[in-house]
């Protein structure tokens, strides 16, 4: 969920002003080519521009700014260590070992697919947060069913449902509680725990489902779903900006791409 | 509180037709699973990698609980598609939230409820016993085990995936059929599901 979904007021950049679809589908194509690559430059290259173009464009509230700017880069190495851990000793090109203990061995080569594994989830996030950073999942349902013919009735519902999830928290604890007052949460530990989760676990669904039959009721008297189609309060356009945003994000992908490929990593 | 005269919506049209009620309730499910899902992701993968560890294919064990949203999303709504959205939906929050597998996530979902929904339309979508949940939810590991097959395990060896095709299957019977049959059944008898036919089927057992 992104910082404007929570009502946070960021300050908002030109990002902001684009038509959600396209900041979901201008990075596609070096999302789909960051599963392609194996090298270190082009995701690193890849994951910095995304992450300048959020910082430039959407304009982040500082907290998330800094969120991003550090947190990636952690995730990156943190999750380039235990990649590395995993590498299929059988597929690497023998090289110098960094670590011994006994008879496993922590190669350079393993470090460096590591590496780049990380860096390729580094990526692939940076450039999910282009679409997280700039809009809000209901502008983006409202821009999918304006603009990709998403039926109405589904992406209304599915708004709707979006907004129990805080709800869900909300019934848990009373849950919790109404188990505590009635002294069945006795008991430490990790068994005690998964127990505890367990007997919440109906209690909530039923809860869910009782929520969303008084809401279907609330839209169905409100005839909701009654036509085939209906008139939208937010109108979400699509401009000359957006192809012009689109243009510029393929182009730089492109010249991301050569460049990467031709440093040799 | 809630009054439980079954909800009806608009005039009635055919059995398969949705109403507003089952698309919210099924929007709900699915989110409901994609927390489930969520959850599991860790548990699940940590029970993968060791059940991996001791003979490769073993850990195909730990997967039926990503299959639930198909099969308890289909219990419930009993209607064609079911299955298929909730899964797809569970699969999106699951996503969302943010795990290791990223947009992949999705794709699973997809597939893991076009298998589970393909056995619910070949019954004609008229059984929802027990036997059809664990067919269902073996039909959902199939469709995984497909889609896994040719996006990575065909490099792997025969016994790799003969294994794993099995465990995957008997924990997609038992994890996500027999389990989201109970789910269910549970479910109706706490009344929740008064205004399905899968609640009012259980209210004319007591």
């Amino acid at each position: 969920m992104s910082a404007a979904d929570r009502g946070e007021q960021a300050p908002r950049g030109f990002l902001h002003g684009l038509n959600p679809l396209v900041t979901l589908a201008a990075p596609l194509p070096a999302m789909v080519g960051m599963v392609v690559v194996r090298d270190l430059a082009t995701p690193a290259l890849v994951a910095v521009a995304a992450i300048a173009l959020i910082l430039i464009g959407a304009r982040p509230a500082p907290r998330v700014a800094a969120a991003i700017v550090i947190g990636i880069p952690v995730a990156v190495l943190v999750l380039g260590f235990s990649f590395s851990l995993w590498a299929d000793p059988a597929a690497l090109t023998a090289s110098p070992a960094i670590v011994h203990i006994g008879d496993w061995r922590y190669t350079q080569a393993a470090a460096l697919i590591g590496l780049a594994t990380g860096l390729r989830v580094g990526a692939l996030v940076s450039l999910a947060l282009i679409l997280g950073t700039s809009t809000t999942a209901a502008t983006l349902v409202h821009a999918a069913i304006q603009h990709l013919r998403l039926p109405y009735r589904v992406g209304y519902t599915a708004l709707a449902a979006f907004r129990f999830v805080p709800r869900f928290a909300v019934e848990l604890e009373l849950i919790r509680s109404a188990h505590r007052v009635r002294g069945m949460a006795e008991g430490r530990g990790p068994i005690a725990w998964l127990r505890r989760g367990l007997s919440a676990v109906i209690p909530l669904l039923a809860g869910a489902i009782r929520h969303a039959e008084r809401v279907a009721l609330a839209m169905d008297s409100r005839g909701f779903g009654a036509s085939d189609t209906r008139t939208e309060r937010t109108i979400v356009p699509y401009r000359r900006r957006d192809t012009v945003f689109v243009i510029v994000v393929l182009a730089t992908t492109i010249v991301l791409f050569a460049v990467g490929g031709a440093i040799p990593f | 509180m809630h009054t439980t005269a079954a909800p009806q919506s608009a005039p009635v049209r055919s059995r398969y037709s949705w109403r507003v009620v089952d698309i919210v309730v099924a929007a709900v499910l699915g989110v409901a699973c994609g927390l489930i899902f969520w959850i599991w992701n860790s548990i699940g993968m940590v029970w993968f990698t060791a059940a991996d560890a001791l003979t490769p294919g073993l850990g195909g064990m730990a997967t039926g609980v990503w299959f639930l949203g198909a099969t308890i999303g289909a219990l419930v709504i009993r209607k064609p598609g079911a299955a298929l959205f909730v899964e797809v939906v569970a699969a999106t929050v699951s996503a969302l939230i943010g795990n290791v597998w990223g947009i992949e996530t999705l794709y699973s979902g997809l597939v893991q409820g076009l298998g589970a929904e393909l056995v619910f339309a070949l019954l004609l979508y008229r059984s929802w016993g027990l036997g059809a949940a664990a067919l269902a939810g073996a039909g959902a590991g199939l469709g995984a085990i497909v889609f896994e097959f040719f996006t990575g395990n065909i490099a792997k060896s025969v016994e790799f995936n003969l294994i794993y095709t099995g465990t995957v299957v008997a924990s997609g019977v038992v994890l996500a059929g027999v389990l989201g049959w109970l789910l269910v059944r549970a479910l109706a008898a706490t009344g929740a599901l008064s205004s399905f036919a899968a609640g009012r089927e259980a209210r004319r057992e007591v």
